[in-house]
């Protein structure tokens, strides 16, 4: 796996939209001044605000952006804006092998998630599945983040926690999975099923997050995960947050929880639920491709190997 | 070469006739108004056919009728009942998908029976039809086989009848109101002649990657859903592209797809979203093959029961415009009967 450098201060940061546009421009303006308090200086892509359906211009104008960072020797890293939805449509047309040679940093999540598992599997570079700049809004997230970027040191494990009980665990399934990490959004890693993108699963430790759905379409995905027979092949599953998915508008009272522990009781996959995973900023940032260990009984994630290059 | 094409020859179930026993189950979710059930089964009385009813058709385990291996073992129970001529799903709903890695496929292939539904059913209809080689059928599940006298013709056409069905009329037109979008809006023009496959798009994408991806190879393609916003449905489409699955299709039929505009899921809503109609030119006007929008098949009260693994043709011819919804211009027929009088013996 190529692991790209870590950020040094004034490094260039290409800001882009590869999905839906910004909010609003204060929502980019506050991206930028992110950026620039951590130390590095944006580069907002051309076409950051522009309008096409629900996305920020037509996918050649998303496209431009997101290949010319790529491509660009002068630009350090790229972090996602926001999601919403476009990015699998840009998929065909991005330089793998560029990205290959020129590895660097590419950080995201929600529909970004599709270009995380893109660029991971076709490239062989690890990604990062972080908050997108929108959900960045805490300073303790904020200096995490930075510090992450700016270290090749591991980074440090993944647990899980309750506010009340600290130690408190759900795993159906008791077991320590050693694995590649393959970690993203539940809905973009379906979406990438039976296209040469689909993410490898086999052997891998596999983290799942998404947001705002309802539990039975949840459901649906993680069937056609569980019928398409690679789920077997993985070694430990991680369920993250699921952030705003209830059974609220739906028949089935059932949670994702339930829906999911009854095929992995049955098939012995160790698991466990509610890992610091997702969109939010104060869940951890993953590195997709890195080889990890996860003790699913005590909800414990610890990486093997560094994520970043030193320079 | 002969036996070649004889592996290949997609078998045929036995014509549904008066006298005949239909064996009812809820593979999905349970019937949501217990009520329903006795709708249906009179009409089927009204038919002349007896029934057999599953064990588990009014259980429920949250939105699923039963356990997975409950509604898994129903379908096997009444799919080997011999008395049984089709096996005819109350409902859709949702669960469908979850049962296939229980499915003995063989069991159907061996006696080969009518299997008529849509919406979640899918999943059954294309899984069967490509692994147990046998003609299933997109149409209405029994609780609305009678929902308009439109579904219902078809329906009798597909399941009681050994001609084909020929060629596909719209329902009868109301005198006021216009509706969008005409059951035959050009997207593409051309002539393309294949075996039918299709159903529900969420459901199409759930096997995806899956060992019951849809194959859509020399063939024509129904395509439709419910209440999905049309970046949804853009996402659908453009995974199914990404795995070439319109790189040999032969035609493509949109249905009404009602409900599919923004804000249509009452969930995952994004701004400024675009039309489907807007989508489905963007992906499909430049494949080669004929691609029409609108046609009555699925999540609308009337639809026409479509039989997937029999020939079809769909000639769409140059009209004034292509807006145009003129039904002229627009062809599509079934040429094959779906269902023989006496079941072949299953091919070893």
């Amino acid at each position: 796996m190529i692991k790209p450098r870590a950020l040094r201060s004034n490094d260039r940061i290409a800001l882009i939209a590869p999905a839906s546009r910004p909010a609003k421009p204060s929502a980019l303006k506050r991206a930028e001044k992110i950026i620039a308090e951590m130390g590095f200086m944006p580069v907002v892509g051309a076409h950051a605000l522009d309008t096409h359906g629900a996305m920020a211009g037509d996918d050649g104008a998303r496209l431009h952006d997101l290949v010319s960072a790529l491509e660009d020797d002068s630009i350090a890293a790229i972090w996602c804006l926001n999601g919403g939805y476009g990015s699998l449509r840009l998929l065909k047309d991005i330089p793998y092998q560029t990205f290959a040679k020129k590895p660097k940093i590419v950080i995201g999540c929600d529909d970004n998630s599709h270009l995380l598992f893109a660029l991971n599997q076709k490239s062989k570079v690890v990604t990062f599945h972080g908050s997108n700049l929108d959900r960045i809004d805490s300073k303790e997230s904020f200096d995490r983040f930075k510090k992450l970027l700016t270290s090749h040191d591991h980074f440090p494990a993944m647990q899980v926690k309750d506010r009340f009980l600290s130690d408190f665990c759900y795993a159906p399934v008791h077991a320590v999975g050693k694995g590649r990490m393959v970690a993203g959004n539940l809905t973009a890693l379906v979406s990438l099923f039976g296209t040469e993108f689909e993410p490898d699963l086999s052997g891998s430790v596999l983290l799942l997050e998404d947001r705002a759905e309802r539990n039975d379409i949840l459901d649906r995905w993680f069937t056609t995960l569980y019928i398409s027979n690679k789920l077997s092949t993985v070694a430990a599953l991680g369920l993250g947050q699921f952030e705003d998915c209830s059974t609220k508008g739906s028949f089935n009272m059932l949670s994702f929880e339930e829906l999911v522990t009854d095929r992995v009781t049955d098939m012995k996959l160790a698991t466990c639920f509610n890992l610091p995973f997702g969109q939010a900023c104060e869940n951890a940032v993953v590195p997709l491709g890195l080889q990890v260990s996860f003790d699913t009984e005590k909800g414990h994630l610890s990486y093997l190997e560094s994520a970043l290059e030193k320079d | 070469m002969a036996q070649a094409q004889e592996v290949a020859q997609m078998q045929k179930p036995r014509v549904l006739k008066k006298g005949d026993t239909v064996g009812i189950i809820a593979p999905s979710s349970p019937q949501f108004e217990p009520g329903n059930l006795k709708f249906a089964t009179d009409w089927l009385t009204k038919m002349g056919l007896h029934f057999k009813i599953g064990a588990n058709c009014t259980k429920s385990y949250s939105s699923y009728a039963g356990s997975d291996s409950a509604r898994a073992e129903d379908l096997h129970t009444l799919w080997s009942d011999d008395d049984i001529s089709a096996v005819l799903p109350m409902r859709g709903g949702a669960g469908a998908s979850r049962i296939l890695p229980k499915l003995d496929f063989s069991l159907f292939e061996q006696k080969p029976k009518i299997l008529v539904g849509f919406s979640d059913i899918t999943a059954l209809l294309i899984a069967i039809n490509q692994k147990s080689n046998l003609v299933t059928f997109h149409g209405p599940t029994l609780g609305l086989m009678f929902e308009t006298a439109y579904t219902h013709s078809y329906y009798q056409k597909a399941i009681m009848g050994t001609s084909a069905i020929g060629l596909v009329t719209d329902p009868p037109n109301e005198v006021w109101g216009s509706e969008y979008p005409p059951t035959r809006m050009v997207i593409a023009e051309g002539k393309g002649r294949g075996l039918l496959t299709g159903g529900c798009l969420t459901l199409i994408r759930g096997l995806m990657g899956t060992p019951y991806e849809i194959d859509c190879d020399d063939r024509i393609v129904f395509l439709e859903d419910v209440d999905e916003e049309p970046h949804n449905i853009d996402r659908i489409l453009t995974q199914m592209i990404l795995a070439g699955k319109f790189d040999r299709a032969r035609g493509i039929i949109i249905g009404d797809c009602s409900g599919c505009k923004p804000g249509g899921s009452k969930r995952n809503i994004l701004p400024l979203n675009s039309s489907l109609e807007g989508i489905l030119r963007e992906h499909f006007s430049h494949l080669g093959i004929p691609v029409i929008y609108g046609l009555k098949l699925g999540h609308t009260p009337d639809k026409v029961t479509l039989p997937l693994g029999v020939m079809a043709s769909l000639n769409v011819t140059s009209s004034s415009s292509s807006n145009s919804s003129s039904n002229s211009s627009v062809r599509f027929k079934i040429e094959e009967a779906a269902c023989v009088d006496k079941a072949q013996s299953p091919k070893k």
